[in-house]
């Protein structure tokens, strides 16, 4: 059953659905879908819809939202670096919506990710697990570059096909060499930092922050990433040259995948990983 | 404290699909007329979600009622995309119509749409009686033109991945005919859903009933409309339609990231909403 809801957040109202199962084929969790900006509840190509219609049909509540100033909602436009309130608004509305014992897991997408683990400290009480997809920490123009050096260029020559292109004289080698000279600057050149009003605390770089709110967890985190989406490698880059190796944390990837998953296989094959996830967080203790 | 209430739910539609609705209602309904907006295809009805939602807000505020609502396949709405065609679209119109006329009691109707939501409006409008006003946001004139276009960024998009592959232009439209439908970069489209599209011509826009006033808007960065939606426009007044055309010069928000308002073209349209009963 679908339900159009209404909750409030710092006096705006927002709007969501919530996807509800029968009482007797309930799992006992609900999901609450963290848009990627800058999506609405439904999401591109209606992942999340589609997605909360799979997770509900196999006894999972799901919560689909717009943050503060997107979508149907009310308010300013606040950006993925804004929306923690609004996560908090939905997570308390889950709460109240459902009194009995209940897990929450957050899913969430790109920098729904981000911002889930940017309010980590504001979210632990209210969470039971956290499932990631494709996180963005690409804060800076040298990391992607070294994430397309790595993953897109590393990849292409050792392809036979780069190779016969190149004695054929089919590859533009001198504007290919410039993007490649380009990111090795980027790389080797002094990092850039996020502007003043992004993180307004002490400015310290967005990947320390994630990071560190990343290992101070102590719920179940699953990350799945996508194979062709650089946002998404670039960090799981970033989590496995990480030595604080935590038993919490798992990691999923699917194979020729994009950052959101247009493919109708891969989608499959995602919702079918989301699913194996809830049912793990939902089996563990705590 | 905004001067209209907003009411989210869901209405019966096409094949007893539940619709999504939302209704931006006046504090006091002052005018005649209410509006039902239909919203355009696939990505545009993302990325101009929230400028449909701020005019919708200027046009309460100005005592019209508004009703949007997502079409069968799309946003919250029951069915999947590659189950419908146009003809339940206009049923899905023709409902929300109806909802707006008995759960209001309103007297007139403006039907108002961007791009193929437009399109799709203008459609019911010839074909239907009893819509007053039409406003029309950039509409679609040429269906195999637009769905050509949408159907070959597929294509594009898989050109990182098959650097010498035998991809051609041609490919999604033959899965279309082998298979009966493909997947455009993660919309998923029948065979089906396109021929009812493109059996129209483009007598399809000739009115078959009385339509009142209508208001063509061009939104480009040009200095003045496409000589295609000029010749659109001049062959709706040529058949008798009373329709002004009125360009805007802005930036096409429905296919660009982070434009969240228009503001050019969500004062034009109340202002012209402002002449209706």
């Amino acid at each position: 059953m679908e339900e159009a809801v209404t909750f409030t957040c710092n006096r705006n109202k927002l709007y969501g659905i919530l996807h509800v199962v029968e009482q007797d084929q309930s799992r006992g969790v609900t999901i609450c879908i963290v848009s990627g900006g800058p999506q609405t509840r439904v999401g591109g190509h209606r992942l999340y819809s589609q997605l909360a219609r799979y997770l509900c049909a196999n006894g999972v509540n799901v919560l689909r939202f717009d943050y503060e100033g997107m979508g149907d909602s009310e308010g300013e436009l606040v950006r993925f670096e804004g929306a923690g309130p609004s996560i908090i608004a939905a997570l308390d509305f889950i709460k109240q919506r459902f009194p009995k014992k209940m897990k929450i897991i957050i899913w969430s997408v790109c920098d729904g990710c981000t911002i889930s683990l940017m309010n980590a400290d504001s979210l632990h009480d209210r969470i039971d697990g956290l499932i990631m997809c494709n996180p963005f920490i690409l804060d800076n123009e040298r990391k992607l570059a070294n994430a397309h050096l790595k993953y897109y260029y590393g990849r292409r020559i050792l392809k036979k096909s780069f190779w016969i292109d190149l004695f054929l004289f089919r590859i533009d080698l001198i504007k290919e060499m410039k993007v490649v000279f380009n990111h090795i600057y980027q790389i080797f050149s002094q990092e850039r930092h996020l502007p003043d009003n992004a993180y307004p605390d002490k400015q310290p770089m967005l990947q320390e922050i994630i990071l560190r709110n990343l290992f101070g967890t102590s719920y179940p985190v699953w990350f799945i990433f996508s194979s062709d989406d650089m946002v998404g490698m670039g960090f799981r880059a970033l989590l496995n040259k990480q030595k604080n190796h935590r038993t919490n944390i798992k990691q999923k990837l699917i194979k020729g995948a994009d950052h959101t998953f247009t493919k109708s296989h891969m989608k499959k094959e995602l919702f079918s990983i989301t699913l194996e996830a809830v049912h793990s967080i939902n089996d563990s203790k705590g | 404290m905004p001067e209209y209430k907003e009411r989210i739910f869901f209405f019966e539609g096409s094949k007893k699909r539940l619709l999504l609705g939302f209704l931006h209602l006046p504090v006091s309904v002052s005018r005649e007329t209410g509006i039902v907006y239909c919203h355009p295809f696939a990505d545009e009805q993302n990325l101009s979600h929230r400028v449909a939602v701020e005019t919708s807000r200027k046009i309460a505020e100005s005592g019209f009622p508004v009703l949007r609502f997502d079409l069968s396949g799309c946003g919250d709405s029951e069915g999947e995309l590659h189950e419908v065609s146009r003809l339940d679209w206009q049923e899905d119109l023709r409902s929300a119509i109806n909802f707006i006329k008995v759960e209001l009691k309103i007297q007139r109707v403006l039907l108002w749409g961007l791009r193929l939501g437009a399109s799709l409006a203008l459609l019911y409008a010839v074909n239907n009686p009893g819509i007053d006003y039409l406003i029309l946001w950039q509409p679609v004139t040429d269906f195999k033109k637009y769905f050509n276009q949408f159907i070959k960024r597929e294509v594009i998009s898989r050109l990182p991945e098959n650097r010498n592959a035998e991809i051609s232009i041609d490919a999604p439209f033959n899965e279309l005919d082998q298979k009966g439908q493909v997947n455009i970069i993660g919309y998923v489209i029948s065979k089906y859903f396109l021929d009812s599209f493109l059996i129209l011509d483009k007598s399809a826009f000739n009115f078959q009933k009385p339509v009142g006033k209508c208001i063509v808007f061009s939104i480009s960065l040009m200095d003045q409309p496409s000589f295609g939606l000029k010749d659109f426009s001049e062959k709706l007044i040529k058949n008798g339609m009373d329709v002004k055309l009125k360009h805007i010069k802005a930036d096409s928000f429905w296919d660009r990231y982070w434009r969240w308002s228009c503001p050019e073209i969500t004062a034009e349209t109340t202002h012209w909403i402002d002449t209706c009963k």
